[in-house]
């Protein structure tokens, strides 16, 4: 059987390839710049005088960078999981693995914004753990979502 | 189990396997995948064709038997 097309639009998929390569970009470029432009960042957010005043400046980067990196992570597995159904080939094991890595990293990020939430609490973080263990819990669904539906297709494909 | 026995009845038939798949519209890769116990499930339409071709009963195709204790 013919694989059938997801995003109609060549376009569209282009856009959200190029969307998320500038921003795996951006977060390498924010990695970069983090030890040196942190400080000010929390000063313009009107935050400085609460990380000022307990020192927190090295345990906020030691919390953000991996973050980042799962951020950047979670990124990837979207630009994989876009090509495949870009080529029409959703149902397959790297969109279910994709999700499942996709769970994990946010479940990552959501435990390490709950500590600094512990350390240093504030009502953003709160949202961010609330936000990224929605994530994780969908993509998780998903991820099942996708393996019955690649079992499903396989039985399909070979029912001649 | 149920058992294929398509090469017995293109041997009778003295037909090859991309020619019978040019006769019923299938490509030869998905009658390969039947031939060799492959394939999960049969379509009536598929059968059906395979019958009118091989001038035979769905009988002499499919066959029943008694899975072995330590196969799945």
């Amino acid at each position: 059987m013919k694989n059938a097309k997801v995003l109609k639009s060549k376009v569209l998929s282009q856009i959200l390839e190029i969307f998320i390569i500038i921003a795996m970009v951006s977060a390498v470029v924010i990695m970069i710049l983090l030890p040196f432009t942190l400080k000010d960042v929390i000063h313009y957010m009107g935050r400085g005088e609460i990380y000022d005043k307990q020192g927190n400046y090295i345990f906020l980067i030691v919390c953000l960078y991996p973050a980042i990196i799962s951020g950047t992570m979670i990124l990837e597995q979207l630009r994989k999981i876009f090509r495949k159904v870009k080529h029409g080939t959703p149902f397959c094991n790297t969109v279910s693995k994709g999700l499942n890595h996709i769970c994990m990293y946010s479940s990552a990020i959501a435990a390490i914004t709950l500590i600094k939430f512990i350390v240093i609490p504030g009502i953003i973080t709160f949202f961010i753990i609330a936000a990224f263990l929605v994530a994780a819990l969908s993509a998780f669904v998903l991820a099942e979502v996708f393996e019955r539906a690649i079992e499903i297709k396989n039985e399909n494909d070979l029912t001649i | 189990m149920i058992i294929i026995n398509l090469d017995v009845m293109m041997a009778k038939n003295k037909i090859s396997l991309s020619e019978l798949a040019e006769k019923i519209d299938i490509t030869p890769a998905n009658l390969s995948i039947l031939k060799n116990q492959k394939g999960k499930a049969i379509r009536f339409s598929t059968l059906n064709a395979i019958c009118k071709e091989l001038h035979c009963q769905p009988a002499d195709i499919l066959e029943y038997v008694e899975d072995k204790e330590n196969e799945e």
